[in-house]
């Protein structure tokens, strides 16, 4: 049984679109991405899957029972808004326990997800209006896995945590997936989707564009290269195979190119140039995204 | 459900210690000038030298029944303004806190992602609007006592008749607290909530305010919830007002189910 499936499924704001007509189906046991700038629909979607909105047409179904109305099927849910949200004339120990209470279910991860978080129990023990940022981000986390949920719902988990953290939450996550549980989660961060994710979906403008498997995604994935020569820009550099200029400033011998496909070719045409600098930039996941839909535009 | 109704009265305990506070500190300023006023005898005097316009606020203008001094005295203290706007302010504020505010702070989110229905969310505010309600009239009969202690009047109280008035007030502020839960239940930030319900709580005590003084708008006295709010007229009477307690109760449930269906009903965003 899949854990997620949408089918149609619409959300309009008067005449602002939500999202549109979104068909998906994330299988048990997987890193799910669903990635897209912002404004794309990642939120509405993940509103509309917990059961926050209601459609305006077409459906979901979150661990087999409807999104909309299916409360009991929440009491397997682990999910974590994308902003703020937690009540601060609480301790982090009352709202664990009061979160915990109203699950319905035992909280088993707790202990050592607090421990792998940092949130040391004199930190459980304070108001949570004294927390940073950071310390509120994890105890979102705490809360939404602490019940070991077969579905987590993660509205841009990193958002707000420091490197060390994040590779801690990715573990957690790994973890998770392990575990047979489903993790969906939002992100426009691509090296953290390439890292966690099995598969993703990519919305742009309300509608679904793709769902890929990540391994897909990286081989779609556009490269930036920047060199420089010692000696002018020989020709050769701007017939690399797999590349597109992009730009060239001829009195510093240096150019800037589009990396499209499998790099050893490339390197292979570079060694005999006299490179004198190489930068070879991850591309953002826009100018991926843009890439992709040129390429779609295409006949 | 439980959890919810405490964890709704927990979040409330800062601004139920200030309410709190003035709804003793209030009444008991009013005890206090019931000596100062020279007694029931003095009362009486000064009753009549009132204008009617002051004698409207307490609907007491037929005057209070021989020997009622005390009684009748703290009966329309639970109609001075001072105590309509902190009793209003207290419920509005709740009302607000328990749906509208949760909403645009994100808290909601961490209640209705787990396994329960939006109605005992609902529920479970309403009831912990109703015994704060009832809370803040309790501190405010200890206001009243110690306020008549402070004046070395406790005797001349007839607590049975008195007692009679707090079912009453109950009642009033439940049916604020309705309208105002609907309000609420229907809003994504508290300030949206606050304006229209102390504005329609303002407008219905105007218009039961003005229906007492000019006679061509006296029908339209029925419409205000504070027409069905008499302290004066249930101490004097020593009998429950049946009549007045089933209309305000009745606004009270309908606002409350209506919150729910509401609530039910609406996308939660921001």
């Amino acid at each position: 049984m899949a854990a997620i499936v949408a089918q149609g499924l619409t959300k309009r704001y008067g005449e602002t679109v939500g999202i549109e007509g979104l068909d998906l189906e994330v299988p048990e046991g997987v890193i799910f991405g669903f990635l897209g700038p912002n404004g794309a629909g990642k939120t509405t979607t993940i509103r509309l899957l917990t059961g926050f909105i209601k459609p305006t047409a077409g459906a979901a179904t979150v661990l087999g029972a409807d999104a909309w109305s299916g409360v009991q099927a929440r009491s397997r849910l682990g999910f974590l808004p994308d902003v703020g949200g937690l009540y601060e004339e609480q301790t982090g120990q009352e709202l664990l326990d009061f979160l915990g209470s109203l699950q319905g279910r035992a909280c088993p991860l707790r202990a050592s997800l607090c421990e792998r978080l940092e949130l040391p129990a004199a930190l459980l023990r304070r108001g949570i209006k004294t927390y940073s940022k950071g310390s509120r981000r994890k105890l979102g986390l705490v809360q939404a896995l602490q019940h070991d949920p077969d579905l987590l719902i993660l509205d841009e988990p990193t958002e707000g945590l420091d490197p060390l953290m994040q590779q801690a939450l990715f573990s957690i996550l790994e973890e998770t997936r392990a575990r047979g549980r489903t993790v969906f989660m939002s992100s426009h961060i691509l090296p953290e989707v390439e890292r966690l994710c099995d598969q993703v979906a990519i919305v742009r403008g309300g509608h679904l564009v793709a769902v890929e498997r990540v391994a897909e995604l990286q081989r779609r994935k556009l490269r930036r290269l920047e060199l420089r020569f010692r000696d002018g820009i020989p020709d050769a550099a701007l017939a690399l195979p797999g590349t597109v200029l992009l730009e060239r400033r001829d009195a510093e011998g240096w150019v800037a190119l589009e990396v499209r496909g499998p790099i050893q070719p490339l390197l292979r045409a570079l060694a005999p140039l006299t490179v004198e600098d190489l930068v070879f930039e991850q591309a953002h996941l826009e100018e991926i995204f843009l890439d992709y839909y040129q390429q779609r535009g295409q006949p | 459900m439980a959890r919810l109704f405490k964890m709704a009265l927990v979040r409330q305990r800062t601004m139920l210690l200030l309410f709190g506070a003035l709804a003793v500190a209030l009444p008991m300023l009013i005890g206090v000038t019931y000596r100062a006023l020279g007694g029931a005898p003095g009362l009486e005097d000064l009753w009549k030298l009132l204008p009617e316009g002051i004698k409207a606020l307490t609907r007491a203008q037929g005057g209070f029944l021989p020997g009622m001094g005390a009684t009748g005295y703290m009966a329309a203290g639970f109609r001075h303004p001072m105590l309509l706007v902190l009793l209003t302010a207290a419920t509005v504020a709740v009302a607000v806190a328990a749906l509208a505010r949760e909403v645009e702070r994100g808290t909601i989110l961490l209640l209705l992602a787990r396994p329960i229905p939006r109605w005992k969310v609902v529920v479970s505010r309403g009831a912990a609007l109703a015994v704060i309600i009832a809370l803040l009239l309790a501190l405010i009969l200890v206001g009243f006592t110690l306020g008549f202690a402070f004046a070395g009047a406790l005797g001349d109280l007839q607590w049975r008749r008195l007692l009679l008035v707090l079912p009453n007030a109950l009642a009033l502020f439940l049916a604020i607290g309705g309208y105002s839960l609907l309000l609420s239940a229907r809003a994504s930030e508290g300030g949206h909530v606050m304006g229209p319900a102390a504005a329609l709580t303002l407008l219905f005590f105007v218009l039961d305010y003005s229906s007492q003084l000019w006679e061509p708008l006296r029908p339209l006295g029925y419409v205000s919830l504070f027409h069905y709010y008499d302290p004066v007229g249930v101490a004097q009477s020593g009998s429950l007002p049946w009549r007045d307690l089933l209309v305000l109760l009745t606004v009270a449930a309908a606002g409350l189910g209506a919150a729910i269906v509401v609530f039910q009903r609406r996308d939660i965003t921001r």
